[in-house]
């Protein structure tokens, strides 16, 4: 066990490493390092010592080694376009983000997997017809024109619901919480269901298509020929069978919702993480862009491994040393 | 004469497809007694598999039973409901099939299935359900038993979870097995001995088994009744020294004489020339007539159906009284 | 020569394939609806009433009428038109060829790399093959649009000013890139499959050339579930392109595609013009769906365990 999950760390360091050193070449070769440190109103005098201090004059390797611990401090530098710490922008921004990223993952596993358990179970039943071909539907449905037709007729033509931004949220700490006031959970539903909406559908579809496929396999057949009751051979067999795989790539799924949120962030231009980067790309604000680059493989790359341990703790197979000499 | 345990009449399996209906079974009709062994033999595509799957229930759609009744103890199970042909299984008639390690749940350990079974079928509490699983393993011969129960699919051998798999079938004490390939998928050296203990524990429980194999070595050493399939249908059935030593149905002595043996003195093996036809080109009259090389007329234009021939029947006009040309 | 190719018409008719998509109205109706699409966008110059982005034409009374059947709409302008006059059917279906030009492009981009380096990775094996994994599981754990906003972003950064005509080339790099995976993946596993098999290894005995033995043996044999992956990438490619337009890094509104379109409409939502980003985004859904359900029926039917 522990050589497993040491091989996996290894690589989830690897990984970052190399996310760094993206990071870190646009940081070089894209614009000028001690501006984007500086910002603009750097004088002559301050560039030559920053030069110094950064040890631009310095080896790749050392100044990709300085790039690394300034990261771990979350040291970014300015950004180019508000003119504030890059850490500072990012803390401000993460809490409207995680939130809307972790209900619309709700959304899209609370309603998702059992509608597929449902279709898996039951392929012929008119629901599971209908939740297919809507699904077929959601999966064709750019997230962006989603939350456009919300807003079309819930906020413009019905006005039930707001627009834009995230209401009046309360301050916990450094942390700011939409889903203490009524007005910060109005302004979450049509968000959510815009960023949830493609999870669910990707979700339901692979739930009920893995189903289809374990129910087919010799160990139903055989526990169905040992006169075991539907609900063992469904739920207990089937299903544990089907969420084995349905795991990596929900957790994998349910990573890329953070990157969805860009999209859903700029349709109802909610104060998160995304936001901020889409301005970014289009300003060529480099160190927001470096930034949020390795936040986000930090944030991917902890949820690979979180899912890797968790395949293996469900599937025994991984778990005990395989057999050859052991009986016969 | 004791009622068969199990009685077959006139089977017919049709599959609905776009070429039109396939009729994969066509009027076999065969008996089971209790404790008996009857070996089903016969090329891969021949009917058995699906012969044994209708019987259990287990037939895939949209293949069904087009026509006929199959009986257990005297009862028609062929029409029951959903639930009452899960009662049925496993506790009636239990079966085996090809891939062990494909037969078992690999999320679970041999245990938790063994119980599950047992406590399905039988009203025995966890503990006493626990040691029942105990026996079984060690009646089917895996060491150590009450330590490996909380083992894996996975940590087990091929023979040895083939064990685990008749232990399984045999969980619940059903009076009849359907045995579907059970040492195909194995190694050489191990399908003797799973065969051997499979004889041995029928015979211990009063087990009938309905033995499907392609493998004529298999059905010599366990069989009591031998019944061999073509092309949908049973062209000869009969008991086992009969059949082996004395085949009457043409295609019966080509497959016995195409068997080598290290015995005796068989110089030249016995081909029969062309192939078993597919069930979209099955031949009017007697299936097995292109192939034949005692073919006549009558063979042409009519099916024959089971006729005796002494110890055992044969499909064949070779055999009807009378008219022989 | 045509008794020959009569023959092989009438064999793919009646194959397995052409049954199935002769019996499944989806297919049908879907493949129908694709080449409308198609056929409307490259043959967008002709068949549209007016060319939206002859900037002598525009008249910028014209602007923000709404469809033909509402009060203020006219029959010249069915759809009604945008903030400058353009008339939205027309920049729809100049939209709509953008939208699948970017797509198609994309897709073979990526198609080319990851079949070549899926071969390469499956035929050559060893470190060749661990590397090439290695950066694929890497960049599969991303998803494509964040690893296409980034190619996108840097290529910006890397091209200040030239932007807008390079765009086209930028999105197809970016969208290309982000989807290599998936082809490689398929085409490896099948690589590795024939590699095993006995008369590669007798090819490989006699010299026959790698290359020449990749493009002959494997090559036919994983085309199936490569025209799968690709039918429905083309779908997921429209819609990045549409996405990244919509996000403003996409394809410029000087030759807009319907991403571009919905983001530019976007700005008339609350004062009522509604109609200005509805339209595009109907037809960009209409076009992803045939696609998909095209894609999904393809699936089906080249499956060989689903058939009866």
């Amino acid at each position: 066990m522990p050589a497993f999950i040491i091989q996996r760390v290894l690589q989830a360091i690897v990984v970052m490493l190399v996310v760094a050193l993206v990071a870190f070449s646009l940081f070089q070769y894209v614009g000028d390092p001690v501006q984007l440190m500086m910002g603009q109103f750097a004088t002559p005098e301050d560039r030559i010592r920053l030069t110094h201090e950064l040890g631009l004059d310095q080896p790749f390797w050392v100044q990709f080694y300085h790039f690394i611990v300034n990261a771990v401090h979350g040291q970014f530098g300015v950004s180019l376009r508000i003119g504030k710490p890059v850490s500072v922008l990012l803390a401000q921004r993460i809490p409207a983000t995680l939130e809307l990223s972790f209900c619309a993952a709700l959304l899209a596993l609370i309603v998702g997997i059992p509608a597929g358990v449902h279709a898996g179970l039951r392929p012929n039943s008119w629901l599971a017809r209908t939740a297919l071909s809507l699904s077929l539907l959601g999966v064709s449905l750019p997230t962006f024109l989603i939350g456009i037709l919300l807003i079309l007729v819930f906020a413009v033509e019905l006005g039930w619901l707001p627009a834009f931004g995230r209401g009046e949220v309360v301050s916990l700490g450094w942390w700011s919480t939409g889903l203490l006031t009524r007005s910060g959970l109005r302004s979450l539903i049509l968000p959510t269901i815009t960023l949830g909406l493609f999870q669910l559908t990707l979700i339901m579809r692979l739930v009920r298509s893995e189903m289809l496929e374990v129910l087919r396999t010799d160990y139903i057949k055989f526990a169905r020929a040992r006169g075991l009751t539907d609900r063992a051979v469904n739920f207990g067999h089937a299903l544990k069978n089907t969420l084995v795989p349905v795991i990596t790539i929900t957790g994998l799924q349910l990573g890329s919702i953070i990157a969805f949120s860009i999209i859903t962030e700029q349709v109802f231009q909610w104060p998160g993480m995304g936001l901020l980067f889409i301005q970014a790309v289009s300003y060529v604000d480099i160190p927001v862009m470096a930034a949020y680059l390795c936040l986000i493989a930090i944030v991917f790359v902890t949820i690979n491994l979180i899912v890797d341990l968790l395949y293996y703790v469900v599937d025994p197979r991984l778990r005990i040393d395989r057999p050859g000499s052991t009986g016969h | 004469m004791t009622q068969a345990l199990l009685d077959v009449r006139h089977l017919r399996i049709e599959f609905p497809t776009r070429r039109g209906i396939l009729t994969a079974v066509d009027d076999v009709s065969f008996e089971i007694a209790p404790g008996e062994v009857l070996g089903v033999v016969g090329e891969s595509g021949a009917g058995k598999s699906l012969t044994g799957a209708a019987i259990i229930g287990l037939l895939e759609p949209p293949g069904h039973v087009a026509a006929g009744e199959i009986l257990l103890d005297g009862v028609r199970i062929d029409r029951l409901s959903h639930d009452e042909m899960r009662r049925i299984r496993g506790r009636r008639i239990g079966a085996i099939f090809q891939d062990p390690l494909a037969s078992l749940d690999p999320l679970y350990s041999i245990g938790h299935q063994l119980i599950e079974t047992i406590r399905t079928h039988l009203p025995l509490s966890e503990s006493a359900a626990r040691a029942r699983a105990i026996d079984l393993l060690q009646e089917v011969g895996i060491p150590a038993a009450a330590r490996r129960i909380g083992h894996y699919p996975h940590q087990f051998s091929g023979g040895m979870r083939q064990r685990v798999v008749i232990a399984l079938a045999l969980a619940a004490q059903p009076r009849l097995i359907i045995a579907d390939e059970p040492t195909t998928a194995l190694d050489v050296s191990i399908q003797s001995q799973i065969i051997t203990l499979l004889k041995r524990l029928c015979v211990d429980h009063g087990t009938a088994v309905m033995l499907i194999t392609h493998d004529m070595g298999v059905i010599a050493e366990t069989a009591d009744r031998v019944a061999v399939m073509y092309a949908g249908r049973i062209v000869e059935i009969g008991p086992l020294s009969d059949v082996i030593r004395a085949p009457r149905h043409p295609y019966t002595i080509g497959l016995m004489g195409s068997i080598p043996s290290l015995v005796g003195d068989r110089e030249h093996l016995v081909q029969i020339d062309g192939s078993m036809p597919r069930l979209t080109a099955i031949p009017a009259g007697c299936p097995f007539h292109p192939r034949c090389n005692r073919v006549f007329d009558r063979c042409r234009h009519e099916r024959p159906g089971l006729i005796d021939a002494g110890a055992s029947r044969a499909a064949c006009w070779l055999y009807a009284a009378g008219d022989r040309t | 020569m045509a008794n020959r190719l009569a023959t092989a018409l009438h064999q793919s008719w009646d194959s397995d394939l052409a049954y199935s998509f002769r019996h499944s109205p989806y297919a049908i109706v879907a493949a129908v609806v694709f080449l409308l699409c198609v056929g409307s966008a490259v043959f967008a110059p002709w068949v549209a009433p007016h060319n939206p982005f002859n900037l002598g034409l525009l008249d910028l009374s014209n602007s923000l009428k709404p469809p033909a059947w509402l009060p203020g709409g006219e029959a010249v302008f069915p759809l009604g038109t945008d903030d400058q006059g353009r008339d939205i059917l027309s920049t729809i279906l100049f939209g709509a060829r953008i939208s699948l030009l970017v797509g198609i492009c994309a897709v073979l981009f990526s198609m080319a790399l990851g079949v070549s380096l899926g071969l390469l990775a499956g035929y050559v094996g060893g470190k060749t093959d661990a590397f090439i994994m290695r950066v694929a599981d890497v960049q599969l754990s991303f998803p494509a649009i964040l690893i296409a906003l980034l190619v996108d972003g840097v290529a910006r950064a890397l091209l200040p000013g030239e932007h807008d005509s390079m765009a086209f080339y930028v999105l197809v790099l970016s969208i290309g890139v982000s989807g290599w995976v998936q082809y490689a993946r398929t085409v490896r596993g099948s690589t590795l499959v024939e590699k095993s098999k006995e008369y590669v290894q007798a090819a490989r005995l006699f010299g026959i050339h790698p290359l020449a033995i990749m493009r002959r043996h494997v090559l036919p044999n994983v085309l199936g579930p490569v025209l799968v992956i690709a039918t429905i990438h083309i779908a997921t490619a429209i819609i990045t392109e549409a996405t990244l337009s919509f996000l403003g890094v996409g394809v410029p509104p000087t030759e807009p595609s319907l991403g571009t379109l919905i983001r530019i409409g976007n700005d008339f939502l609350f004062s009522g013009e509604w109609w200005v980003t509805l339209f595009p985004g109907v037809a960009l859904v209409i076009m992803v769906l045939a696609i998909n359900l095209l894609g999904d029926w393809l699936r089906d039917a080249l499956n060989p365990r689903l058939r009866t």
